[in-house]
This record gives C-alpha cells, sequence and structure tokens, in this order.
C-alpha cells in the first residue's frame, strides 16, 4: 500500500511540474483528486489494509493529498501570471531610480556628541545641571580655589564684562552652584553641559566653545571611582576596546588632579601624526574635588569626598568624527553640517 | 622650562636618556612636551688653528688665511677679520655641509683658491656674536675635531610644560631633585662659596629695605676690578640651549644662575648707583623710570622699586633700570638676589605687560631659603670667570617668617580618597624620596615636614597626589561609585528643547551654533532702533576685535552670517535654527548676573526640499517657517498663538507677522527688507523667525488627552468662493467655524488662487469641510442646511461661490 502511494507521488508530482496551461492543470487536479481519482480511488481500497496498519496509511494518504493541492495551486500561480506576460511589462518599474527623498535636517554635530555624552552618564545615574554664561568672579574662580592675583588664572584667559562678572571660562562653576543648592545632601551625581569662553583664536582654539562638567559628591567617592567612571566614558564614547591612562596634573579646584588620556583611535595606539606619536589623546581633565571647594561650598571634607571632571565637547567631535578644523563647527557650512545628515 | 639634558646631569644621574627620563617625568606629572635636538648636524665642520692671516693681493676686503685641520693646511679666502693667527675656529671642509643644506665646495674668489669656509656662529645655527664673525673656539679645542661635538651641539633639550603649581622646576636642581624622587639618584650641588678679596662691601655699602612684606629678603654683593667681556663658549651655549640670549659675563651669570636656581639676580653697576646705598621701597606717584628696554615708564605707589640714595634704578624683580645697566665701562658690579611678593610683582609685569622669565618666577614665588645659595653661586662664577674680585661680606636683610611646615598624614585616609591599598611603608617610602621628613607621631599618623622648595604641599590632600603619582596613577584599581539612586530624567524645559530640535529636523532644517557675542555695528545695520530692548547689549571689556564686543540679544546676525557664508559657497538652499541664549542686563553696567534666556530663530531660503526626479522643490519662504512652528505648537499643545500684520525695522514691510501668545508678542516672521538683505550681499530672498521659548514652554504640554473614535461615519464637502484679497484667511475661516456649529468638525483650506480666472483684487479660496455628528448619521439635508449657512456668513464678505 506504501508502496502503491509512493508511486502515486511521483507520477503526480511529475505531471503537475509538466503542465503547460491552467486548464492542463485543472484536468491532472480531477485525474488525480477529484472524486474518481487516482487517490479517491486507493483510499478507498483502505479496508483491504490489515487493520493495524490502516490508520498510518490513512494520514500518510492525507498528508499526500494535502501536498499535492499545494503543489497545485503552486503551479497555478505560475502559469497565471505567466499567461499574463504583457500587463506585466507594461507596469514594469525602474527599481534602481533613486528613492522618494525624505526632507530631514540634522542636529549640529556638537548637538548629537553632547546628547551622546548626556546619554551615557544619565545612564549612569547622573543629574545635568545648568549654570547661568555670564558669570561672577566667584563662582569661575573664587569658589574653586583660584585666589585673586593668582598665576593658576593664567591657565585661562578671560573675557571679562565687570571686575565682578566675565564670561565662564569652564562648566566648573555650577559645580559650586550645585552643591550649595544641595548641601547638605547625597549624594551630588551630575553633568553640566554649555557653553564656556576663552580669549584665544588660533586654528586650534575658538574664543567659544563647549564643556562637559562630571561632579560626584558622597560619602566615600575614591579615585579608583572616578578612573573606573572615565573608562567606562571612554569605552562607550569611542569604543570598547578603548584603554586610559591618567597622568599627574594641575587644576585648583582638584587635588590629586590628572590629565585623561584615552587610546589614540587614529592608530590603535601604534602612534600617528595626531597622537604625536604617543599613542594617546588627552581628551579630558579630573581630579578628587578639592576639600576647600567642598567647604565653601557647604559640605564637610571630613564626611565626604568627590570627584570631578571636564571634557571639551569639540575635542570629543573631532576625534569621533575626524574633523581636523574647530573652526568648522562654528562657520556652519552646509557642506560639512550635511555630512551628519 | 627649557631642560638641556646633560646641564641637568651636572646635579644629577637619573642612569637613562632623556627620552626615557622625558616619559617618566610626563607620567608623573612634569610633562614633557617635547624633547628636541638643540642644533643642527655639521659633517665636516671641524676645529681648525688659524696659522697664518694675510691681505688679499686683489681685494682689501677679504683675507687669505691658511688653517691646520690636523689632517692637512688648507688655504680659504675670508671676508671676516675678528680673528688672528693662533685661534682655533670652526672649518667647513669642501665637501661639509652646514643648517639650510648649504653645501661648501672648494672656489676660486679673485683669483685666490678658497678650498673650505671659516664659520661664524650663525652659519652653525647659532644665534651668537654678529653674523660676519667668525666664532672663535676654545684653545683647548682639538685639532680637526667635529665641531657638533665639541659644542654638544647634538644636547637634548627636554620642553617641560609646567603647571603653575610646580614653579620649584623653574629651576635646574629643582628638576633635580624630581628626578631624584622619581629614579632615587642623588642631587649634587655646584660649588657656591666665593672667594672673598679686598675691602667689605659692609663697610662702604647699605641696603634699606621699606616695606619688608613686599620685599622679605634682600641679598647683596659686590664684584669689583672687573671686565665685561663675553662669557666663555660654554656658558653661552648653555644658555642659548636653556633659550637665553648670552649678553655679557655678568649677565650671562645672573641667567644661568637663575637656570640652575629658579632665582632671578640682577646686576647694578656699582660706581652708578649713588651714595653707597640701595632703598627697596614703593615708588611715589609722580616717579619715573626708564627700564633696560629704553621705555619711560610712570610709577605708582603699588609699584614696588629699587632705589639709591637720589632716584629709582630697577623696578623689583620685574625689570632693571637703564641708569644702572651693566655696560661695556663697567669695572664693578652689585649682584642683586632678593624674594619679592608675588602678587606685587604680578601686578607690576601686568601694568606694564612685562612679563618675564625673572617675574614669571617670581609671581610663583622663589624659595626664601635659597636667595643666598643663588647669591653666593652668581658671586662664585665671576669671581671664576672675570678677572674681578669677590668683596668681603654679603649684606642679608631677611625678613623672612617662613620656615618648613608640617602636614599631619593618615596613611588609611591616603586609601580612602585613592580606593587603594598602599601600605604604609611605601607611603613612607615614597614622601622620603621626596625629601620631606617624617616623623610617626602616633598609628596612622605621620608627621610630615615640607621644605621651603614644594610651597605646593600644604594639605593633607596635596601629599595624597604625591604619593599617588609617584605610586603611579595606572595602579590604581578601576571602580564605580556607589550609593543612592536618584531621580535623573532632565528638566522639562531641556527634554522641550530636544523635542523643538527633532521636530525642525524632521522638517529638514539643520542646527547651526554661532558665537554668543555680537558686533553691535550689526544691529544698526539690522536698523533696530537705539531704544529697541535688543539695543541693551552687555558690553564685553577685553575683546579681540569688534566681532566680540557686546553678548547677543538676538541671534539672528550669527545666522544670517551662515547664510552669507553658504550663499557664498553656492550653497543657496537652506533651512537653517539655532537655539540659544540671548543676555538681558537688569542693569548697565551689570551689577547683578544677567538674565540668560533662550531663543529660536530660524532662517530659509532658496528652494526646499532638494528638487528630486519625484519631489518637486517650493520656494522657502514665510509659509516654510510658519508650517515648522506650527508644528512645534502642535506637538506641545500650546493654544492662543496669534499672527498680527506687523514688521520688524529689517524685515519686508508686508510680508511680515507677530507671533503673539496670549496676546503677548513672543517673536517674529517675517522676509528679510530687501534692502537689509542687499546690505548684508544676501543675493537672494532670506525669511527670518526669532521666538522666545520661555513663554511656550510655560504652556506646553506633551500629553494629548485622546478622545473615543467617532462611530458614524462623516460626510466631506468642498466650499470655493472667490473673494476681495483684503480679507484674511483668518477672517473667513472663523466665519465658517461660527456658521458651521457644532456640526462642523474640520476646516482644511486646499487650495489658493489668484489670477486670469479671478476678477482683479481678488482671490479664490477653496475648503475641504467635515461634517460629523456624534450620535447617528447626517442627512444629506441636515448638510445642506448648514452648508448654506457657511456660504451666506461668507456672503457677508462679498464672497461669491466659485464653479
Ligand atoms: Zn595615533
Amino acid at each position: 500500500m506504501f508502496r502503491k502511494l509512493k508511486e502515486l507521488e511521483n507520477e503526480a508530482c511529475l505531471k503537475i511540474k509538466d503542465a503547460t496551461s491552467i486548464d492542463e492543470l485543472k484536468e491532472i487536479k480531477v485525474s488525480i483528486l477529484g472524486k474518481k481519482g487516482e487517490l479517491t480511488t486507493l483510499l478507498r481500497s483502505l479496508g483491504a489494509v490489515d487493520p493495524e496498519e490502516r490508520p498510518k496509511v490513512g494520514s500518510a494518504a492525507n498528508a499526500l493529498r494535502l501536498e499535492l493541492e499545494k503543489l497545485i495551486l503552486g503551479k497555478e500561480q505560475l502559469l497565471r501570471d505567466a499567461s499574463l506576460g504583457d500587463k506585466w511589462a507594461k507596469e514594469q518599474i525602474d527599481i534602481s531610480l533613486p528613492g522618494r527623498p525624505a526632507a530631514l535636517g540634522q542636529k549640529h554635530p556638537l548637538t548629537l556628541v553632547n546628547d551622546e555624552i548626556k546619554e551615557i552618564f544619565i545612564g549612569l545615574g547622573f543629574q545635568v545641571a545648568h549654570g547661568p554664561e555670564i558669570e561672577s568672579d566667584y563662582y569661575n574662580y573664587e569658589a574653586l580655589n583660584f585666589p585673586a592675583d593668582h598665576p593658576a588664572r593664567d591657565m585661562q584667559d578671560s573675557f571679562y564684562i565687570t571686575t565682578k562678572y566675565l564670561l565662564r571660562t569652564h562648566t566648573s562653576p555650577v559645580q559650586v552652584r550645585v552643591m550649595e543648592k544641595l548641601a547638605p545632601s547625597l549624594p551630588v551625581r551630575i553633568i553640566a553641559p554649555g557653553k564656556v569662553f576663552r580669549r584665544d583664536d588660533d586654528a586650534t582654539h575658538s574664543p567659544m566653545f563647549h564643556q562637559v562638567e562630571g561632579l560626584v559628591v558622597d560619602q566615600e567617592v575614591t579615585f579608583a571611582d572616578l578612573k573606573g567612571t572615565l573608562l567606562l566614558f571612554a569605552r562607550e564614547m569611542f569604543g570598547p576596546e578603548q584603554k586610559i591612562r591618567l597622568r599627574p596634573s594641575f587644576f585648583p579646584f582638584t587635588e590629586p588632579s590628572a590629565e585623561v588620556d584615552i587610546s589614540c583611535i587614529m592608530c590603535a595606539s601604534r602612534g600617528c601624526r595626531v597622537c604625536s606619536n604617543t599613542g594617546w589623546l588627552e581628551i579630558l581633565g579630573a581630579g578628587m574635588v578639592h576639600p576647600r571647594v567642598l567647604e565653601v561650598a557647604g559640605y564637610d571634607p571630613k564626611q565626604v569626598t568627590g570627584y570631578a571632571f571636564g571634557m571639551g565637547v569639540e575635542r570629543i567631535a573631532m576625534l569621533k568624527y575626524g574633523i581636523a578644523d574647530l573652526r568648522l563647527f562654528f562657520t556652519n557650512d552646509l557642506r560639512f553640517l550635511k555630512q551628519f545628515a | 622650562m627649557q631642560v638641556p639634558y646633560r646641564w641637568l646631569k651636572d646635579y644629577i644621574d637619573p642612569g637613562m636618556s632623556a627620552r626615557e627620563l622625558a616619559d617618566l617625568l610626563t607620567l608623573s606629572g612634569i610633562e614633557v612636551g617635547s624633547v628636541e635636538r638643540f642644533g643642527a648636524e655639521l659633517p665636516g665642520v671641524v676645529v681648525g688653528l688659524v696659522k697664518k692671516v694675510e691681505q688679499h693681493p686683489g681685494r682689501s676686503n677679504l683675507t687669505l688665511v691658511e688653517v691646520d685641520i690636523g689632517e692637512a693646511v688648507l688655504n680659504v679666502v675670508c671676508g671676516a677679520s675678528n680673528f688672528k693667527a693662533g685661534d682655533k675656529v670652526p672649518f667647513a671642509k669642501p665637501g661639509s655641509i652646514l643648517p639650510g643644506d648649504r653645501l661648501i665646495n672648494e672656489t676660486k674668489l679673485y683669483g685666490a683658491l678658497s678650498s673650505g669656509m671659516l664659520c661664524s656662529a650663525h652659519e652653525l645655527g647659532l644665534e651668537l656674536g654678529a653674523e660676519d664673525e667668525i666664532l672663535i673656539l676654545d684653545e683647548q679645542a682639538p685639532l680637526g675635531a667635529p665641531v657638533d661635538r665639541l659644542l654638544d651641539l647634538d644636547e637634548e633639550i627636554l620642553h617641560l610644560e609646567l603647571t603653575p603649581n610646580r614653579s620649584d622646576c623653574l629651576g635646574l636642581i629643582g628638576v633635580a631633585f624630581e628626578v631624584a624622587a622619581l629614579t632615587g639618584a642623588n642631587v649634587v650641588f655646584p660649588p657656591c662659596e666665593p672667594v672673598e678679596r679686598g675691602r667689605n662691601l659692609k663697610d662702604f655699602f647699605q641696603v634699606k629695605v621699606e616695606d619688608t612684606e613686599l620685599c622679605p629678603r634682600y641679598t647683596a654683593r659686590a664684584i669689583e676690578d672687573l671686565v665685561i667681556a663675553k662669557s666663555p663658549l660654554w656658558m653661552q651655549l648653555r644658555l642659548l640651549k636653556a633659550g637665553i640670549r648670552p649678553i655679557s659675563n655678568v649677565v650671562d651669570v645672573t641667567n644661568y644662575v637663575m637656570w640652575e636656581y629658579g632665582q632671578p639676580l640682577h646686576a647694578f653697576d656699582l660706581d652708578l648707583l649713588a651714595a653707597g646705598e640701595i632703598i627697596v621701597r614703593r615708588a611715589r606717584a609722580d616717579e619715573e623710570l626708564i627700564t633696560l628696554d629704553g621705555v619711560k615708564r610712570k610709577l605708582d605707589h603699588e609699584v614696588l622699586i629699587i632705589a639709591d640714595s637720589s632716584k629709582a634704578v630697577g623696578l623689583a624683580g620685574v625689570m632693571g633700570g637703564k641708569n644702572t645697566e651693566i655696560t661695556a665701562a663697567t669695572r664693578a658690579v652689585l649682584i642683586e638676589a632678593a624674594a619679592f611678593n608675588p602678587k606685587n610683582i604680578r601686578r607690576t609685569a601686568r601694568c606694564f605687560t612685562l612679563p618675564s622669565e625673572a617675574s614669571q618666577r617670581f609671581e610663583k614665588g622663589v624659595n626664601h631659603e635659597t636667595v643666598l645659595q643663588a647669591q653666593n653661586r652668581a658671586a662664585y662664577l665671576i669671581g671664576e670667570l672675570t678677572d674681578g674680585k669677590v668683596l668681603n661680606g654679603l649684606i642679608d636683610i631677611n625678613s623672612s617668617a617662613i620656615k618648613p611646615w608640617t602636614i599631619q598624614l593618615r596613611p588609611s585616609r591616603v586609601n580612602k580618597i585613592l580606593g587603594t591599598d598602599i601600605a604604609e611603608e611605601e607611603i613612607m617610602a615614597i614622601l622620603q624620596r621626596l625629601g620631606l621628613q617624617l616623623e610617626l607621631e602616633n598609628e596612622d599618623q605621620l608627621v610630615v615636614t615640607v621644605p621651603l622648595r614644594r610651597p605646593d604641599l600644604l594639605i593633607e590632600e596635596d601629599l595624597v597626589e604625591e604619593i599617588v603619582r609617584l605610586h603611579g596613577y595606572d595602579r590604581v584599581p578601576t571602580t564605580l561609585p556607589h550609593g543612592e539612586l536618584i531621580e535623573n530624567r532632565e528638566s522639562l524645559s531641556e527634554r522641550l528643547k530636544s523635542l523643538i530640535r527633532d521636530l525642525l529636523v524632521s522638517c529638514g532644517f539643520y542646527e547651526c551654533i554661532t558665537y554668543s557675542f555680537i558686533n553691535p555695528d550689526i544691529l544698526s545695520r539690522l536698523r533696530i532702533a537705539e531704544d529697541d530692548r535688543r539695543m541693551l547689549l552687555i558690553p564685553v571689556q577685553n575683546p579681540f576685535s569688534e566681532e566680540q564686543a557686546a553678548m547677543r540679544t538676538t541671534l539672528l546676525p550669527g545666522l544670517l552670517k551662515a547664510a552669507q557664508h553658504n550663499i557664498s559657497y553656492r550653497e543657496l538652499n537652506m533651512q537653517l535654527f539655532e537655539l540659544g541664549a540671548v543676555y538681558t542686563p537688569r542693569e548697565l553696567p551689570i551689577e547683578n548676573l544677567p538674565e540668560e534666556t533662550e531663543r529660536l530663530t530660524l532662517l530659509v531660503s532658496g528652494f526646499v526640499p532638494e528638487p528630486s526626479w519625484v519631489t518637486p522643490s517650493r520656494r522657502a519662504d514665510f509659509y516654510e517657517i510658519k508650517g515648522a512652528l506650527e508644528v512645534i505648537f502642535k506637538r506641545m499643545q500650546v493654544e492662543g498663538i496669534t499672527y498680527i500684520d506687523r514688521a520688524e525695522p529689517f524685515t519686508h514691510p508686508t510680508r511680515s507677522a507677530q507671533l503673539l501668545l496670549d496676546g503677548l508678542k513672543i517673536g517674529f516672521i517675517g522676509e528679510l527688507h530687501p534692502d537689509v538683505a542687499a546690505d548684508f550681499a544676501l543675493s537672494q530672498p532670506v525669511t527670518l523667525a526669532e521666538i522666545e521659548l520661555d513663554p511656550l514652554f510655560r504652556k506646553a504640554n506633551l500629553v494629548p488627552r485622546v478622545v473615543a473614535l467617532p462611530r458614524y461615519p462623516a460626510a466631506n464637502r468642498d466650499l470655493a468662493v472667490v473673494v476681495s484679497k483684503e480679507i484674511s484667511a483668518s477672517e473667513l475661516e472663523e466665519a465658517i467655524w461660527g456658521a458651521g456649529g457644532k456640526l462642523l468638525s474640520a476646516v482644511r483650506l486646499f487650495d489658493l488662487y489668484e489670477g486670469k480666472q479671478v476678477p482683479a483684487g481678488k482671490r479664490s479660496l477653496a475648503y475641504s469641510l467635515i461634517f460629523r455628528r456624534e450620535e447617528g448619521t447626517l442627512t444629506e439635508a441636515e448638510i445642506s442646511e448648514i452648508l448654506k449657512k457657511i456660504e451666506e456668513a461668507l456672503f457677508k464678505f462679498g464672497a461669491t461661490l466659485r464653479g
């Protein structure tokens, strides 16, 4: 019985495959699956089969019926499409034509990078804080442990409005403003993005640029935590293989202080022009919040510690996108801006 | 700070190459910006002995010189005349190459064969002496020896980029202490005990310090019977390597010692100091001084000066006076080594814009202790290098109260701040390598005594940095902070700004970022009236140029510049926007922080979108911007926006609108006035808008209320009317709504036509109207009735039905 089914299957498949018209296919269908068709007939003789075998043969025959029906349907569609050849030809489109353009613009690359930095730190549980761009000498310098008339102020040449007010030279004053507002509650965990201004104007300096400040103050914040946070940031921003290197440095408002390098993304640390053959690129400054800054802002340096960091958004954007000229960010040339769309 | 490596080795042997030391210093906090070889290679230039000098037979300004270079005796023709037989000079053999790829060949000069060249310092790439002066080498220079090697031109120079706290490294001995801490090598001090001779200085000279706060220590020594001449070549070369121009033996010694100790010194012509006296005092208001640079300086009471009994002779710590300058005629000198008040020096140096190597060191504070060592070292060197007599006696007016101080250090605290596990023994070893004295007071309690040369070490945290930088920043583990969760979603206004950016980007706009300062002139060019709020500018005190002269009160200048730039590069089609702060003073000049408010500014010009085979482009105009703003208002669900016909001073009189929110002006949209556009060299129409964001943000609501879907189908009817152009679209729409009643659910203007098909002065407007009843289907009769009412309402405007 199984053998018969197999024979029938082979024969039917061949016939269906070779059918050349829909009419012929219909005939084939009737001759096999119709009331007097071969499969129907075969099923009728099921009574002669050993009762034990009967269910198995029955289900095999049914499976065959379903399979053949599917084959016939598929063949029928093929034959129908083939018969409509002229219609299809008339309806032919040129799929190589460009798609209908969607009229999209784009955010400024500095916004894109700024957004990414924010996203990374918000993901780590940081709040986003803001402060004024015209700042008082007190918040920009004094509260950050830059005494008046101190050479440390020469590190940043300022644009002054009056003797008491200036354009902030860094986003660090936001540290003090936030701590003043929150003290003595813990934890403080913020980033502060924004515009900053320095009296510099050449190929590598712009009188206005952008920074993102970071600050964490809590009961047991350590230098190791700072390192860990920055490593994580570097990897999120520049790729999971990134390494960072901290070098001792000096900022009046942190102690210990560090300049932070990432492994050169241009040459995979092998040494190139961009990294001056060192394999490292400096991307930010950081350190443990100076006890005097904590104290001035209302925290007891005996009870809490903190870390802070500040990075240049332009610098990161230049590295990330391979931008060679800082000035491109502020000429707003569409040939530049459209490269980010 | 330039550190010539072989010179540094006079004080310490780091036991490694210059580059290795550079890396070590950089990683421990003294950043070495670069390591460079000092001078050029001089292949073929050797030491020659001048045997004979004869007049050239044909040319009176040339000489024939016979030079012995050991391997041969050669004849050359020379144009210089500052040497004589017996001098040793640099000789460039034929085939040698001088800096600037200058090849020296055998030549004939006016009939005489010249087989090489005698070289000036300049020809060897050294800024020494006159350009046409042959460099005279040391008598002991070995004949035929390569000159580059002899002069240590291959010496490597480490360029230190010092942070302001590390003024201790502004002298080579200070750098040596740092190297000692890093390598464990010992610091060797140079000899500084002069041989005293002759009369006693104190017998005929006195120093009075009137203001000990501004001058805590003043020392003086005198040297007599000396001849001012060039200093020896080795010293001149070392100064060149430090970046200092050699001048004369005495001045060179003062600079040389400054480079060793970081202590600036000054030399006066002793004979020009009146009445054997130095007075350190504040200047009088009417006093003047001509400084060494020849400039007459008006002094004031804040300026500390060095004076004799009759006149000012120097700006203390900044620059000496012309009247007591060391000259060729000088026979006796007074050497000053002093400590001055850093802030006062900083003020004076700034006041007269006279930053110098000396003032830079005084500003950061010199070590009161080593003032004396530097004084003695200078006297020693002058005694050694000149014929002068270092007089007996030293004047030292010392009112300095600074003594080594102590800091309490808890090793447990070190590890707590760092997140490390550094053993107490290592901590102690590091501090000792730094030359700090330690005493274990209690368990976990060290008393650290800091020497005067490290004024940057004041508190426990400063020591923590010293420990970790010598332990190695790379050995600190990486962990993440832990602690309580805090609510950290961005503020609503930040989210709204982000939303605006997203919406505008999806409308085809590109974001710009322009400078926050403007040239005030641009506002006049925009014809903004004097009494306009936008003229309340906060001036910047010290801009580079007019372009940064004031803080912006509008973002328009920035976007106009961007448009100009793009048009000049033939990027003619643009939709631009900027989100940023403008600055409004509360009073002028400001006494409080000004108000910083967010503005949104848009600019369109040319055609949008980019034309393609499947999408036509249109001229970007007023409606382009209005449409984009409507997207924003709709998404924020801000209602109550109205537009009135009013131009800005710089916009087209009949293509401008003021935007009101609940009746208050929040901004404008308008085409730039053609005259203004021409003034800005904008060759095509430009439309602008600027709106204040705070009023919008106060009304913004990002949560739509959803109403249930209607259960009955709506009926759609079109209605076209021809009406006078005087009637505004909003008037008509209001009338339609008024007449439509509550069964009218939507009105959409889908066509607007002016032209041949309608009478002059009129236009045709076609509306698509949607009618709907909540409960049940509207009948044809009901719809006709409402339509009729609407038509009648429109007829009141003189409208007629169209087609
Ligand atoms: Zn590289």
